[in-house]
């Protein structure tokens, strides 16, 4: 039986580590402040990821599961998120809607620019594929050239990562600078993609930091009791024969 | 413990207390007959033996962690995957409720599956216990169905399309199939009434199932647990109570059991997941890879296996059903496997076959992967065909007269 | 040991010394201590899952336009799923309602201390009896309860049982002279 199971379980690790065929682009990991036992939304980062956030991708998509007040949960005092909100016209209790209404960004785009407060949930990649889908864009006339011999698909844009590599969304970073950070940080394409996704993250998963913090108790917990029962299992089956 | 003249006194209030209500119900007596110091079982059990409790434990943090979810949760088309959200981000601590009955739902099907092999192992479901056997496969099958429900209730695109593939599997039955079908929506395809009624199932079973275990644990009691040598205990040295032995084994047993759960649920609750049931349900798009959840990975490959939709059906729901007659198939006189050369490898090889198979299921239909899928479905019933002719020709080893 | 059951015979074989029975009475104890503390921090997610969410409590505020209420009426508002009642009083009213400092004897309270600014009365319109809300109405010029017929005066002070107290005053400020916050 013993052997059995070490079999298996190796066999089974064998087979679920190997990776999909099919999957297209392989997406670069990238370093997140949220990975780890005790990682954590930068609040800073965050600020500048909702910089972002409100002044590009909110022209066209919505975060509707998110509101100012949640940025609470990531460190913000009500005062600095009150602050945030008036700028915008909002309440703070306001979902992060776009003014855009559906019919222009059907006639514009040929479709309803999905909602983002699930995105980088939404993807395989995750995190990493949103922030790869946005610096992906090229436009390299050689390159899509060479991937579409017969040229673009009419209103689609050329991304390395998005699957089929046309992309309805144009590229929304078209260049540096198109925000200007609270802290100064050079707003590169590639720094405020990076910003983005890690707002986007955190509001896809505003519970992340709590519970990655919080589990680790729980573990260690579990660790102790389980340390205590094997000891009063050990003394209560003293007096079986043959143990 | 110093036994003062007030301690003695508590103790006989106790005591008489537990008398009186003895005397008009015995549920406690009923309670120490079936899981207590009453309860007599083998000394030689081991780890192997700790499934069957911990699924049992799975079972209630399932329903604990449902009932709980359906509190917030709102089966309709138009506010489910809402309430979800509502659930993930508002409600307090709903994420950690939600995480624990999502990964609690896999480490369910974990545990039974191992309960399950263990059974096989040791020849668990051979005479007397072809009852207990049989009634384990329908809690099986109750928790695929169970399990496949609830996974359409975030309403997902995952949840949608495993809903609109898994029911359409139904229509194969011959005449009244694509009526039986269009029944269980409540419509022309999956929607309102389907989620609707399929949210009052997925609350409901778990009862039904919480019921057959009942059952499951009656039919144990009339022939006490087997054990790794298979052998019928002879003395009454054999025995141990079931507490507190097995008892304190089981609690450690959940501790082990807890460590790698608890780290899912705080850690990678979505792991187990896919990440097109993040996004909410579109009958218009069809995700380009759809995946059940893992569970039913193996038998999701018999069923593509098999170019033939109604025989892939038949042999999908076969492949579950075939355990039913186990105990007629494979009639060795010889309970566990440690003692016959023969179905010992095969049976090693049929868990890797049966692993192979789940993995065939997550890989795209096509190429290399039928064939695979085609060579690992004909071992599946091919181990079954072998066991009758193993019972008649297996020469076992010489088997002990008792543990 | 006293718990432990007496009915197996297994200890008969090795018989345990002292010390191993005070270790394993420690042991037993410890783990259950540890286990059923655990389970009770567990048990309180669950228990807390069921008081107001997030978005609950974000819908604990509402802002009340004062323009909207002519004088000597009185309008109720939706407040944390409860009506609130703003009854922008008159002369007449506050004066009957002063009056009543003095004979309002079930509850008693100062007309002063129930208002910020006289003319305009602020109060949960749930009865303190059973929460039915009540109706404008009644002997005593404020509201009369339709379910077992409580009556409030000028100033939302209980006059007549079985209600016991006074209408209760939700917390509010102005933010203008024309415009309240409630919660």
């Amino acid at each position: 039986m013993k052997q059995s199971v070490l079999a298996l379980t190796l066999l089974a690790f064998t087979l679920v580590a190997t990776p999909f065929a099919a999957e297209g682009v392989k997406v670069e990991k990238q370093e997140w402040s949220f990975q780890g036992l005790r990682g954590s939304y930068d609040k800073d980062q965050l600020l500048r990821g909702y910089t972002v956030f409100t002044n590009v991708c909110m022209a066209c998509h919505s975060a509707k599961y998110v509101s100012h007040r949640d940025m609470m949960r990531a460190g913000f005092t009500e005062a600095e998120v009150q602050a945030l909100a008036k700028n915008l016209n909002m309440n703070i209790d306001q979902k992060l809607l776009t003014a855009q209404d559906n019919q222009t960004a059907v006639e514009t785009f040929g479709k309803i620019p999905p909602d983002l407060s699930l995105m980088t949930k939404a993807r395989a990649g995750l995190a990493d594929y949103t922030y790869a889908l946005l610096t992906g864009y090229s436009e390299d006339p050689e390159l899509i050239a060479h991937t579409f011999p017969k040229g673009l698909p009419a209103g689609a844009h050329y991304n390395k990562y998005f699957p089929g590599h046309a992309i309805a969304m144009p590229n929304p970073l078209t260049g540096p600078d198109m925000v200007t950070y609270h802290d100064q940080t050079p707003a590169s394409v590639e720094q405020m993609a990076k910003d983005v996704t890690l707002f986007m993250q955190w509001a896809a998963e505003p519970e992340r930091i709590e519970r990655q913090h919080m589990g680790l108790y729980v573990i260690l917990y579990l660790v102790i009791f389980t340390l205590l029962a094997y000891l009063t299992k050990r003394v209560i089956w003293k007096d079986v024969k043959g143990h | 413990m110093a036994h003062t003249p007030g301690s003695k006194q508590v103790e006989n209030d106790i005591r008489n207390t537990y008398q009186w209500l003895e005397d008009r119900l015995p549920i406690l007596s009923f309670i120490n007959n079936s899981v207590g110091s009453n309860f007599m079982a083998p000394r030689n059990l081991n780890y192997m033996w700790n499934f069957g409790s911990l699924a049992g434990i799975a079972l209630v943090l399932q329903i604990l962690t449902g009932i709980f979810l359906a509190m917030h949760y709102k089966p309709d088309v138009a506010m489910a995957f809402d309430s979800i959200q509502h659930i993930m981000r508002d409600v307090n601590w709903g994420w950690l409720i939600r995480n624990m009955h999502m990964v609690g739902a896999s480490f369910f099907f974990i545990v039974v599956y191992i309960h399950m092999a263990r059974g096989l192992y040791y020849g668990s479901y051979k005479s007397p216990r072809e009852v207990l056997w049989g009634i384990g496969v329908i809690i099986f099958l109750l928790m695929m169905a169970t399990g496949f429900l609830g996974y359409v209730l975030p309403w997902g695109q995952m949840s949608y399309w495993g809903a609109t593939v898994i029911t359409n599997l139904l229509s194969v039955i011959p005449f009244i199939g694509q009526d039986i079908v269009v029944w269980l929506w409540g419509g022309y395809s999956v929607g309102d009434p389907t989620l609707n009624r399929f949210f009052v199932l997925h609350f409901v079973l778990p009862f039904v199932i919480v019921g057959i275990v009942i059952l499951h644990i009656w039919a144990l009691h009339e022939h006490g647990s087997n054990n790794p040598k298979g052998v019928d205990l002879k003395t009454k040295g054999d025995y141990i109570p079931f507490h507190p032995y097995y008892t304190i084994k089981d609690v450690f047993g959940l501790g082990v059991y807890l460590i790698p759960f608890t780290f899912m649920v705080f850690y990678a609750p979505e792991y187990l997941g896919h990440t097109d049931n993040n996004i909410p349900a579109d009958p218009l798009v069809t995700p380009a890879h759809i995946v059940p959840e893992w569970y039913f990975l193996p038998f999701y490959a018999i069923l593509r296996a098999i170019p033939i939709k109604e025989l892939g059906v038949l042999a999908m729901f076969g492949a579950i059903a075939i355990l039913l007659v186990l105990p007629w198939l494979d009639k060795h006189p010889v309970r566990s496997a440690r003692f016959r050369p023969l179905y010992r490898p095969l049976y090693v090889l049929f868990l890797m076959n049966f692993v192979l198979l789940g993995w065939c299921g997550m890989m795209p239909p096509e190429g290399i992967y039928v064939l695979i899928a085609q060579a690992a479905t004909a071992f599946y019933f091919g181990f079954f065909a072998l066991l009758p002719i193993l019972s008649k020709f297996e020469k076992a080893k010489p088997v002990p007269t008792s543990i | 040991m006293s718990q432990k059951p007496e009915s197996h015979d297994v200890n008969d074989e090795v018989a345990l010394g002292d010390v191993d029975a005070e270790r394993r009475a420690l042991l037993v104890n410890a783990t259950a201590a540890f286990g059923i503390a655990g389970a009770a921090c567990v048990a309180l997610p669950f228990v807390s899952s069921m008081n107001p969410s997030r978005s609950v409590k974000a819908m604990a505020t509402i802002d009340v336009n004062l323009t909207e209420i002519p004088e000597g009426e009185a309008k109720t508002f939706l407040w944390q799923g409860k009506p609130v009642f703003v009854w922008h009083r008159n002369a007449a009213q506050i004066e009957e309602a002063r009056k009543g400092d003095a004979t309002a004897t079930l509850d008693p309270a100062k007309d002063a201390d129930r208002v910020q600014k006289a003319e305009w009365l602020v109060v949960m319109g749930v009865c303190t009896h059973l929460g039915c809300v009540p109706m404008r109405g009644g002997e005593f010029g404020g509201w009369r309860c339709p379910c077992h017929g409580s009556q409030f005066d000028d100033s939302g002070r209980v006059r007549q049982g079985p209600a016991g107290t006074n209408l209760e005053i939700p917390p509010y400020r102005f933010l203008d002279d024309n415009t309240i916050r409630v919660g």
